[in-house]
């Protein structure tokens, strides 16, 4: 059972409400995974299933398996913090913490989590961080400004590359661009893609054709269930699903 | 020229009469803190400084004393109960807002809802429930400490956590609560422990923890119902020994009572002082706190 991710008929209720109704995934090492569908259908609680952040709502009930990079996620055994040094995430609304710094943003995760052992060390891996997000040549000179003074977009790299600093083994983007304008979309969609030689990056979208620019698969969910999943290029010409088509086709959704 | 229009007429009616609702509703507090500082300052200023350390006179007497062993009591209680009380008011704000287990959230609504209850209890009562639960104990206690006694230091401090802490409570975790889900879900997905979560949580929200830690201890020093019953009153020094802990002691608030009422002159003069005291130590709380506060906002101005 050699993936990234794993998940075996999963159900997932939120207040006595059925959101995901047996989910099976296998997500590969190393590419771009994207998960698509209208808004609704239990992308976002997918996702925050496979970390654990699902923890933090009230009522929730969780059934079924999910193994991320060999580990049995909701095993009584497993820290939840343990799970989500693993998978970083990235959230739809933009949200560095906003009374921090720049710089104190990307350094929480490996701060809060030991990653470094001198300030040195501290420095280049935000560094490093900022230039895998490509925001570095825009921050370099205002490292100590709030991180709230950056534009939209910025504000997005800045969680990409809070979640690189913490070197997770998979990226988790939950609607990462659709706060953002088309150019900001396209930074953000260039640097998915070089991301992928690193982690694996399980991407949610409700736009079809954000999935068919980036993804290497794409599973295509509907009211809890995953219709169809598949490599992009054979989901795009030959959808298998009556729904599917009409989603990519831009006829509901 | 021109004559002004009934519409510039009316605005500067209105405005009149907002301002002097406004001088109307401000003259009694000015009259208060001015009578305070003109009858207490002098008091003060006549028997500096022996009236900081001196302890009262006899009633009728034609000298005042002081009122050192009254500043000593409030300093000793304040500083006791807010060193009790804050650590307890914030772990159980952290605990029951960043609650996820069930009996967690559980425990969260019940604390919530005997908070509330214990906000609406008169402080009197709350005193009287201590010397109660403080008397009943008294024999069983005695086997152990010989010197324990419901009237007391003791008494006085966790009467004076009763009240304030759950100023505090509730304060702090309002706060946490009204943390916007994005920002909690940010912390948390960076692998944070409960307890680093809260911590970088708390430090988001410096200005909502010092806000209620600066009325929580007002709270205390201006307190005086809860003191009648448990810390009592005490007009001398207590001897520094083993049962300090256990003896009355005196505070400003229950001074100003007592001395007031008393009807000796000198005495009434010390109530007077120890008035002026109490508002001059309110003020600087209240000045500290604002400064804290502007800090803060002065570091928060470049986020919108």
């Amino acid at each position: 059972m050699d993936y990234a991710v794993y998940v075996k008929d999963l159900w997932v209720s939120i207040g006595g409400r059925e959101i995901l109704k047996g989910v099976n995934l296998e997500v590969p090492r190393n590419v771009v995974f994207a998960v698509m569908g209208p808004s609704g259908s239990g992308k976002s609680t997918l996702l925050r299933t496979l970390n654990r952040i699902l923890d933090l709502y009230e009522g929730v009930s969780v059934r079924g398996r999910v193994v991320v990079e060999g580990i049995d996620v909701y095993d009584s055994r497993t820290d939840p913090p343990a799970v989500r040094r693993l998978v970083g995430m990235v959230f739809q609304m933009p949200n560095p913490i906003p009374n921090l710094s720049i710089y104190d943003n990307v350094a929480l995760g490996p701060k809060i989590n030991k990653l470094v052992r001198s300030r040195k060390e501290l420095d280049e891996l935000v560094r490093w961080a900022l230039e895998k997000a490509y925001l570095w040549n825009e921050v370099e000179d205002r490292l100590d400004a709030p991180a709230s003074k950056l534009s939209g977009g910025q504000q997005q790299r800045l969680c990409i590359a809070r979640a690189l600093a913490m070197k997770p083994r998979v990226l988790m983007m939950d609607e990462p661009t659709s706060n953002l304008d088309a150019v900001a979309t396209a930074e953000i969609e260039k640097l998915i893609i070089e991301l992928k030689r690193d982690v694996t990056v399980i991407l949610v979208t409700h736009n079809s054709f954000q999935a068919s620019r980036v993804a290497d698969h794409v599973a295509f969910m509907y009211d809890g269930q995953i219709l169809e999943v598949g490599p992009t290029g054979r989901v795009f010409t030959r959808p298998a699903h009556k729904l599917t088509e009409r989603y990519i086709t831009g006829k509901f959704g | 020229m021109r004559l002004p229009t009934s519409r510039a007429v009316k605005s500067t009616a209105l405005t009149a009469a907002v301002a002097l609702a406004f001088a109307l509703s401000v003259a009694p507090i000015l009259h208060l803190m001015a009578t305070v500082v003109y009858r207490g300052a002098t008091v003060v200023v006549r028997n500096f400084p022996s009236i900081l350390f001196d302890i009262p006179a006899a009633p009728g007497d034609h000298q005042v004393g002081g009122i050192g062993p009254h500043i000593l009591g409030t300093a000793l209680l304040t500083s006791i109960a807010f060193a009790i009380g804050v650590p307890i008011s914030l772990l159980a704000a952290v605990f029951t807002a960043e609650a996820i287990r069930r009996w967690e959230r559980m425990v969260g609504r019940w604390t919530r809802l005997l908070v509330h209850m214990m906000l609406e209890f008169p402080t009197i009562v709350i005193g009287l429930a201590v010397y109660g639960v403080m008397a009943s104990i008294t024999p069983f206690v005695r086997a152990f400490v010989p010197g324990f006694r419901p009237f007391s230091l003791l008494s006085g401090v966790v009467a004076l956590v009763l009240v304030a802490a759950p100023y505090m409570y509730l304060q702090i975790e309002d706060g946490l609560k009204s943390v916007p889900q994005h920002v909690r879900e940010a912390i948390y997905s960076l692998g944070a422990s409960r307890f680093v979560a809260s911590l970088v949580l708390l430090r988001y929200l410096k200005s909502t923890v010092y806000a209620a830690l600066s009325i929580a201890l007002a709270r205390m020093v201006s307190e005086t119902a809860a003191l009648f019953f448990t810390a009592f009153g005490s007009n001398v020094y207590p001897p520094l020994d083993t049962d300090s802990l256990f003896r009355p002691v005196g505070s400003l608030t229950l001074a100003v009572y007592t001395f007031g009422l008393s009807g000796y002159e000198n005495w009434i003069e010390l109530s007077w002082a120890a008035s002026f005291m109490l508002l001059l130590l309110c003020l600087t709380l209240f000045g500290l706190t604002k400064l804290l506060l502007r800090g803060e906002r002065r570091g928060l101005r470049g986020l919108r």
